[in-house]
C-alpha cells in the first residue's frame, strides 16, 4: 500500500515540477547563458561515448543481420535494416540511457548537494526560484541535446554498419549499395519517430534528475542514494515510455 | 524606524515533536537580539519561519503589526539570512555569489553591481578573495562572504543562524565586530541565534533564552552581567 502511495506521490511531484518548468519558460531569454553552458557540458560528457556506442551497435547489428541475410542471398538489404533499426529504436533508447547515466546522474548529484548544503534554501532567501535558476536551463538543454545526440548516433551507427558490411567477406556489401538501400528504406517518418521519442525521453530524464536532487534531505550518504535512485528511475521510465511511444507511433502511422 | 517583530502563539511540530510551543515574543527593530539555546530547542526553526523557509503550523508573525506574508507580497521589508554553514553556491566564485541576487533580478548595470559588491567585500576584508570559489576559503572567510551576500540585498532585518559555529576565537571576534559595525552604521535589526555565550554577551542589545520551544528568560544589555541561568553560568 505504501509503495502505491509513494508511486503516485512521486508521479504527482514529477508532473508538478514539469508544469512549473513549463511556466518558467517565460524566462527563457534571460536563461540563455545558463542553457548554453549546460549544453556545452552535456556535449562534453556524451559525444565521445555516444560515438563509441553507436559505432559498435551499428557494426554488431550489421554483422549479425548481414550474415543471416547473406545465407538467403539478400545481403544488399542490410542498409535499410541497419538504418531503420538504428533511427527508430536503438539510437533513441541508447542515447537516452547514455544521457540518464552521464548527464542525469551529474544533475542529481549537483542539485542534491545543493539541497543538502542549504544552497537551495539560500536561493529561496534571495527570492530566486530554484526551478527558474536550476531546472529550466537543464530542462531546455536536455530537450535540445537529446534529439541532436540521436541524429549523431544515427549517422555514426550507419557508418559502423556500412564499414562492417563492406569489410566483412561474408557480407561484402559496398558503401554505395549500403547507403542506396538505406536511403530507399529509411523515411522521414522513421527519423521523426526517433526524434519524438528523444523529446519525451529528454523531458523524463531532466525532470526526474532535477526532482530527485531537489527533494534530497540528509547528508552525503543521501546524495549517493539520490543519484542511484534518479538513474534507476530514469532507466525504468525510458523503457516503459519506449514501449508506449512505439505503440502510439504505430497507431498514428509513423512507424 | 521604530516598531517591532512580533511572534504570536507560534506552534511548529516535526513528526509529532513540538519544536515551537505557543511561542510569543517581541523583538524591537534596529537592535541586536540574541537568542541563546541548546541544540534542538527550535532556534533555527524560529529564524527559518521568519525567513519564510518553514511554514508554521499556526500563529502569526507580524512586523509593525502587519502580517509577514503581506509584507513579503508588498516587498516592504528585505529580510536576509546568514546560514550556519554559509550555503554559498560552490559553482560560483565569491563575487558571483555576492552579485547573484542583483544579477538574477537584473538590478542596476553589471558595473554598478560589481562596484557595490567590491565595496562590501572590502569592508569585510575579502577584497583579495573575490575570484576564489567558496570551497577554497577558510570557515571564517566563508561566513564573511555569506554576510556580504546578505548585505547585497540591503536588508532591514538580518538573521544569523549560529554565525560562529566552527569558528575560532579570532574569527568569532571578527564576526562580532561586523555585527556591531552594522548596528552602528545602518538601520538594521539583527536577530542572532547561537549557543556561544561569550559571543552572545559581546553583541546583544537583548538576550533571550529559548528552552523547549519557549522564551524562558529575556534581559537587556544592562541585565546580561547579572543573568543567572544554567546556560550562561554552567558551573554555578
Amino acid at each position: 500500500m505504501n509503495g502505491i502511495y509513494n508511486f503516485f506521490n512521486n508521479v504527482g511531484k514529477f508532473l508538478s515540477l514539469f508544469w512549473e518548468t513549463i511556466l518558467s519558460l517565460k524566462f527563457f531569454s534571460s536563461s540563455i547563458d545558463k542553457i548554453l553552458s549546460q549544453l556545452f557540458e552535456m556535449a562534453n560528457r556524451t559525444l565521445p561515448v555516444a560515438a563509441l556506442i553507436s559505432l559498435s551497435i551499428g557494426a554488431v547489428l550489421a554483422l549479425q543481420t548481414g550474415i543471416q541475410l547473406s545465407s538467403y542471398g539478400i545481403q544488399d538489404k542490410i542498409g535499410g535494416i541497419v538504418g531503420v533499426s538504428l533511427c527508430t529504436e536503438l539510437a533513441p533508447v541508447m542515447a537516452a540511457i547514455l544521457m540518464a547515466g552521464r548527464v542525469g546522474s551529474s544533475i542529481t548529484a549537483e542539485i542534491s548537494t545543493m539541497s543538502v548544503y542549504e544552497e537551495i534554501a539560500a536561493l529561496k532567501t534571495m527570492d530566486i526560484d530554484p526551478v527558474k535558476y536550476l531546472v529550466l536551463p537543464r530542462f531546455v538543454a536536455c530537450l535540445v541535446a537529446l534529439p541532436f545526440l540521436v541524429i549523431y548516433m544515427d549517422i555514426i551507427g550507419w557508418l559502423g554498419g556500412s564499414i562492417v558490411s563492406n569489410l566483412n567477406q561474408s557480407i561484402s556489401v559496398s558503401f554505395s549499395a549500403f547507403y542506396q538501400d538505406l536511403s530507399q528504406v529509411v523515411t522521414f517518418a522513421d527519423i521523426a519517430s526517433g526524434l519524438i521519442k528523444a523529446i519525451f525521453f529528454a523531458i523524463t530524464i531532466s525532470i526526474t534528475s532535477c526532482l530527485v536532487g531537489l527533494i534530497t534531505q540528509g547528508g552525503p550518504r543521501e546524495i549517493g542514494l539520490s543519484v542511484t535512485k534518479s538513474v534507476v528511475a530514469s532507466f525504468i521510465s525510458i523503457l516503459i515510455l519506449d514501449y508506449i511511444l512505439t505503440r502510439f507511433l504505430i497507431l498514428v502511422g509513423l512507424l | 524606524m521604530k516598531g517591532n517583530i512580533s511572534f504570536i502563539n507560534i506552534n511548529k511540530s516535526f513528526s509529532g515533536k513540538r519544536v515551537l510551543d505557543s511561542f510569543n515574543h517581541q523583538f524591537e527593530l534596529n537592535k541586536v537580539h540574541v537568542i541563546l539555546g541548546k541544540s534542538g530547542m527550535g532556534k533555527s526553526v524560529l529564524l527559518k519561519s521568519l525567513m519564510g523557509l518553514i511554514e508554521i503550523d499556526d500563529g502569526e508573525i507580524l512586523i509593525n503589526n502587519k502580517n509577514l506574508k503581506d509584507i513579503k507580497k508588498d516587498d516592504e521589508f528585505n529580510i536576509s539570512y546568514v546560514f550556519q554553514f554559509s550555503a554559498l553556491l560552490n559553482s560560483l566564485s565569491v563575487i558571483e555569489n555576492i552579485t547573484l541576487y542583483l544579477d538574477e533580478k537584473n538590478i542596476g548595470t553589471k558595473d554598478d553591481r560589481l562596484i557595490k559588491a567590491n565595496k562590501i567585500l572590502k569592508n569585510l576584508g575579502l577584497e583579495d578573495s573575490s575570484e576564489k570559489i567558496p570551497s577554497d576559503l577558510s570557515g571564517g572567510m566563508r561566513k564573511r562572504a555569506a554576510i556580504a551576500r546578505s548585505l547585497m540585498i540591503e536588508p532591514q532585518i538580518l538573521l544569523y543562524d549560529e554565525p560562529t559555529a566552527e569558528l575560532d576565537q579570532i574569527n568569532t571576534k571578527i564576526i562580532s565586530d561586523i555585527i556591531l559595525g552594522l548596528k552602528n552604521e545602518k538601520e538594521i535589526t539583527q536577530l542572532v541565534v547561537t549557543h556561544d555565550v561569550a559571543f552572545a554577551k559581546s553583541i546583544a542589545d537583548t538576550l533571550s533564552i529559548l528552552d523547549d520551544g519557549k522564551i524562558t528568560l529575556t534581559t537587556n544589555r544592562q541585565g546580561i552581567g547579572g543573568l543567572d541561568h544554567p546556560l550562561i553560568n554552567p558551573l554555578k
